[in-house]
């Protein structure tokens, strides 16, 4: 009985620390258009851009291991949709209504054929769509401007692009964790662990996971909207390319994909190094940047937030473990997936 | 008393403050910039930090730029980030070129996509850019009034070839063959109405997505048609992989033009093949406008041929105006110097500059041929170091 108490009341001052952290967060984000340089604000407003993008991939692929690498198609069709609208004359208001309602109806309508696949098949179909999205904005030469690209007049302020980019971040992060802790949570675990057996528990796993691609696309699509709006212009290679389109991926796993913080800590790490290197290396940045990635990928094979400091961490303000995880030590390598789910002990 | 004491001590403070320290004195000009040196663009400007660091040396020794309010020569610096051919990656470096590094005049990147892009932070500061490598007409059709390119739009990029080609009146036909991209579609657009100028009928006309690797079908049509000139509006990746095709199928034209087949890349690639094809270039040794000894002291400090890397040398008549612009205005007031680049004519090492309104400006690339592996220009006459040749 004194053991239960003490859980509870130890895991509500971790929800409380967790809680600390995000507003510190918020509130640090907030002040930085009024201490900060527009340098600062651009920086953040693309980290911000990087974190949703990372945090909504790892809905799909770190709940049920479902690898999306179209992820950044929402985010394309956003871009796209608000500069469409925003050229039309429809407003501000309709342009960013519209991108989140029709990659929601598009997410649920390639979901349907898209979870009849699983595995490799998966990932190479999600990448499939991409491309004929990459395609298709290529050619509607005159609704999207075909690879001249699509632009609109440049905003006055980048002050309200910048909250919003912040506000999606924040919302993305909440999101995850709210869904860690949800029973659509536990039913795309159960569907990541064995799909049979979560079907036989009588979980419609068919229906959670078009549940997941839905709320994986809404953030991404705002964001793209927003991306938008700041940088008034959008060609196929800056919505749909493969450079693009690997980055989401790239930031969860070297995160840590399943993990809360993972792809934040990812899109932090990444966006550090690359402003490092290409602000204070004059040549062999991407080398260099390359030479970082391997390191990480060999000494942390499950994330940066598996290693035993960010484990404590993550532990030690309160947020899940969702898939049970056992933090292992820094630089040790385990056998593991490709997500870097395996045997840590 | 001791609270009076402190309120006028802080009085004296702010008042000193506010006008009576005097501005610490400028002792170099910045001017900032971002190159794609690698990504995509970098096979034609992979080595733009390298001649700007040269060229700033030469202009340094040479006592640098004067200012006449200030009665003295400043020394330059090239203050330039690597915009990884990224757009986005380009607008931030602005903004901390801007913001971070203080910058007194901007340059803008080379590359329309990523200027289109990078543009948008110059007038979001009022912060004039001035663009060398960026000449589709869309960057200067959105009323923006802090931008001037030095290139005419990319519609007149063949301006000269055309006009050449007419005058002699041997060539009737010609097939063209554009690259999906924004430059080489602003090429093309232009090429329409040059070639009809100069007497020759376009009988294939065929937009190719850029990344199109078979080539099989356009090739087979233009055989067909057995025009006197292919033209291929594009950049160098793509025009290797059609020249190769083409070669392999057998189509021989009598002319065989690529917008930017100057760049060593393309010679490299193509071996025998790329003899006798025309194409666009900026500056060959032998031309002796402008300021070409700087030039030529800048190309010698760097090691870099310039031949090699022709698109490259675009930045110079850019940074000239820049020059020009504050020895006019006398002055580094970005307003004033801004007012002087738009309302005179600035000589350089590609001709003479003069902004014609909406930000454009009057430069345009000079047709060149490439013979025994080496790049002269055929035309105007005024800069020609080579004779054209036809058929190839």
């Amino acid at each position: 009985m004194t053991a239960k108490l003490t859980d509870v009341h130890s895991r509500r001052f971790k929800y409380r620390s967790a809680l600390i952290l995000l507003a510190a967060a918020i509130l640090g984000s907030a002040v930085v258009p009024i201490l900060g340089t527009s340098y600062h604000i651009s920086l953040l407003f693309f980290l911000f851009i990087s974190i949703t993008l990372a945090s909504t991939y790892d809905i799909l692929a770190g709940f049920t291991g479902y690898l999306n690498l179209g992820h950044v198609v929402f985010f394309g069709i956003g871009a796209y949709v608000f500069g469409i609208t925003m050229q039309a004359g429809g407003g501000t208001a309709l342009a960013l209504a519209l991108p989140p309602l029709l990659t929601v109806l598009f997410s649920v309508a390639i979901a349907y054929p898209l979870f009849r696949l699983r595995g490799a098949y998966f990932a190479i179909a999600t990448f499939g769509i991409l491309k004929v999205m990459e395609v298709l904005a290529s050619n509607l030469r005159d609704l999207t401007g075909g690879t001249t690209g699509l632009s609109i007049p440049p905003t006055s302020s980048t002050e309200i692009t910048f909250y919003m980019a912040g506000g999606l971040c924040f919302a993305a992060i909440i999101l995850n964790a709210w869904i860690a802790h949800s029973r659509l949570g536990l039913g795309l675990l159960a569907t990541r662990e064995d799909e049979e057996v979560a079907e036989g528990s009588g979980i419609n796993t068919t229906r959670i996971k078009i549940y997941a691609m839905a709320l994986s696309a809404i953030l991404p699509s705002l964001a793209g909207a927003t991306y938008m709006w700041q940088m008034t212009y959008i060609d196929p290679a800056s919505a749909f390319g493969s450079d693009i389109a690997f980055v989401p991926v790239i930031m969860a796993l070297l995160g840590g994909s399943g993990t809360i913080l993972g792809p934040v800590i990812g899109a932090i790490f990444l966006t550090v190094v690359e402003e490092v290197l290409w602000s204070h290396v004059g040549y062999l940045q991407l080398t260099m940047y390359g030479i970082v990635l391997i390191c990480v990928g060999i000494f942390m094979p499950g994330g940066l937030m598996r290693s035993s400091i960010f484990a404590r961490l993550h532990a030690r303000i309160g947020l899940p473990n969702h898939y049970g995880y056992q933090p292992y030590r820094l630089f040790r390598i385990t056998r593991g997936d490709s997500n870097g789910r395996g045997d840590h002990q | 008393m001791k609270n009076m004491t402190q309120k006028m001590l802080a009085a004296v403070l702010v008042s000193f403050g506010i006008a009576g320290v005097p501005a610490r004195a400028q002792n170099v000009i910045k001017i900032g910039a971002t190159a794609p040196i690698t990504g995509a663009l970098s096979s034609i400007y992979s080595i733009q930090g390298k001649l700007w660091d040269a060229w700033t040396q030469a202009q340094n020794e040479a006592g640098g730029i004067y200012v006449k309010s200030l009665n003295k020569k400043l020394p330059i610096k090239i203050i330039y980030y690597d915009d990884k051919s990224d757009p986005k990656v380009s607008v931030k470096f602005y903004e901390r070129l801007i913001s971070e590094d203080k910058v007194d005049f901007l340059m803008g990147p080379p590359g329309s996509p990523i200027a289109f892009a990078a543009s948008t932070v110059a007038e979001r500061y009022k912060f004039p850019m001035i663009h060398g490598a960026a000449s589709d007409p869309q960057i200067y059709s959105r009323g923006f009034k802090y931008i001037q390119g030095v290139l005419g739009p990319a519609t007149d990029w063949s301006h000269y070839f055309f006009e050449m080609l007419g005058k002699q009146g041997k060539v009737k036909t010609a097939a063209l063959v554009v690259e999906d991209s924004l430059y080489s579609r602003g090429v093309a657009a232009g090429v329409r109405q040059l070639a009809k100028k100069a007497g020759i009928k376009i009988v294939v006309d065929q937009t190719i997505p850029a990344d199109n690797q078979d080539f099989t079908a356009v090739t087979a049509q233009i055989k067909q048609a057995n025009p006197d000139l292919v033209y291929v509006a594009t950049f160098p990746p793509f025009y290797i992989r059609f020249a190769k095709q083409a070669a392999e199928l057998g189509l021989k034209p009598k002319a065989m033009h690529c917008s930017t087949c100057s760049a060593v890349s393309v010679r490299n690639a193509l071996g025998s093949e790329a003899e006798g094809i025309t194409g666009e270039v900026f500056w060959v040794p032998g031309m002796k406008l402008g300021d070409y000894k700087m030039l030529e002291r800048a190309l010698t400090i760097s090691g870099l041929d310039p031949v090699q890397w022709t698109f490259a040398l675009i930045s110079i008549p850019a940074l000239e105006v820049i020059r020009a612009g504050i020895e006019k205005a006398g002055t580094l007031d970005r307003k004033a110097v801004y007012a002087a680049i738009q309302s005179n004519e600035i000589p350089t090492v590609m001709g003479t500059f003069k902004a014609v309104g909406k930000g454009v400006g009057t430069l345009n690339p000079l047709p060149m041929q490439v013979h025994d592996g080496k790049v002269g220009v055929i035309y105007p006459p005024a800069a020609k170091t080579a004779d054209y040749i036809y058929p190839r």
